[in-house]
């Protein structure tokens, strides 16, 4: 998978667009609740759990927002299974 | 290249030289040496960049850890030993002010603080509503950090070289880190460069603070 580090944009490894990430709150991984059962964490404000993409398979994760397309991600800028993409304009 | 210390990142498109400083990023080179000379990149589709890891040079290293001395004894022992001490006034910003005011529950006398009458705590959201609150302390705004003195200093060691890279670990400067449930983040660390004189702190809003993204 691809993230754009401008867009904020989620793309698979071949370029189709999974989700565009964006917070109304602007909500920090670091302040939201541990699951007991799940790397996920909790967020209160939405009360959702925001998953955590750092060991999820790029199917998987086509699923989880097919099936829900309000889903919330987090992504870790050093995760090693997303690639982050920096895509500027000619 | 070791994925601890680096994130690869995929251009497509120009990137500008200001772009590519920004967001302080580095390549490898012909030989499989990084390099952040910008000049000796022909950019083009789809180059293959690194960002480079905040307190690590691009070749992996460990940056230098400025510390800060925040009482005299810390600076006097600090000097003892040949570092240098570049002395800064605490300045509060206003970027970092928080709201508050004091709300009294009308029925049970409960007192609390909010910075609104909707606030967004840990927990979800908390309204206070005027049928139910009475604002007793009307909003005001407060510096909410607090030091022990109003001045501190930079603790430069005596083999620093000019140019060279580093990492304050312990800020002294107000630098604005972001937002999160109506509080303000003030950053608690950054890179700096040694000018030879002084030390100037490597601060890009937007980029700083920001290691992640939830959404």
């Amino acid at each position: 998978m691809k993230f754009d580090i401008n867009k904020n944009i989620l793309f698979t490894d071949k370029g189709v667009p999974i989700k565009k990430l964006h917070c109304p709150y602007d909500s920090s991984w670091d302040d939201m609740q541990e699951q007991s059962h799940s790397k996920n964490r909790f967020c209160a404000l939405c009360e959702r759990e925001i998953l955590d993409t750092q060991n999820i398979s790029e199917k998987q994760l086509i699923l989880a927002v097919k099936k829900d397309d309000k889903t919330c991600l987090k992504i870790d800028f050093h995760q090693t299974n997303i690639e982050l993409v920096a895509v500027y304009e000619r | 290249m070791n994925d601890e210390l680096a994130s690869c990142i995929l251009v497509t498109g120009k990137m500008s030289k200001k772009d590519f400083e920004k967001q302080d990023l580095f390549v490898i080179d012909k030989n499989g040496a990084a390099t952040d000379i910008y000049e000796d990149i022909e950019w083009g589709e789809k180059i293959r960049v690194y960002r480079r890891r905040f307190g690590f040079d691009i070749h992996g290293e460990a940056l230098t850890v400025i510390e800060t001395g925040r009482s005299i004894d810390g600076i006097n022992a600090a000097t003892k030993n040949k570092f240098s001490a570049s002395f800064r006034r605490l300045i509060p910003s206003a970027d970092l002010y928080e709201r508050y005011g004091v709300f009294q529950n009308k029925a049970t006398g409960e007192i609390a603080v909010a910075s609104d009458y909707k606030t967004y705590e840990r927990h979800g959201e908390i309204r206070y509503d005027t049928e139910l609150w009475d604002l007793v302390l009307p909003f005001d705004n407060y510096y909410p950090h607090h030091f022990p003195n109003p001045f501190a200093a930079y603790l430069i060691p005596p083999n620093l070289k000019t140019g060279q890279r580093v990492v304050i670990k312990d800020l002294i400067e107000d630098f604005y880190g972001g937002e999160f449930w109506d509080r303000k983040i003030r950053l608690e660390t950054l890179e700096a460069i040694w000018d030879g004189n002084d030390l100037n702190i490597d601060y890009v809003p937007g980029r700083d603070g920001r290691n992640h993204a939830v959404g």
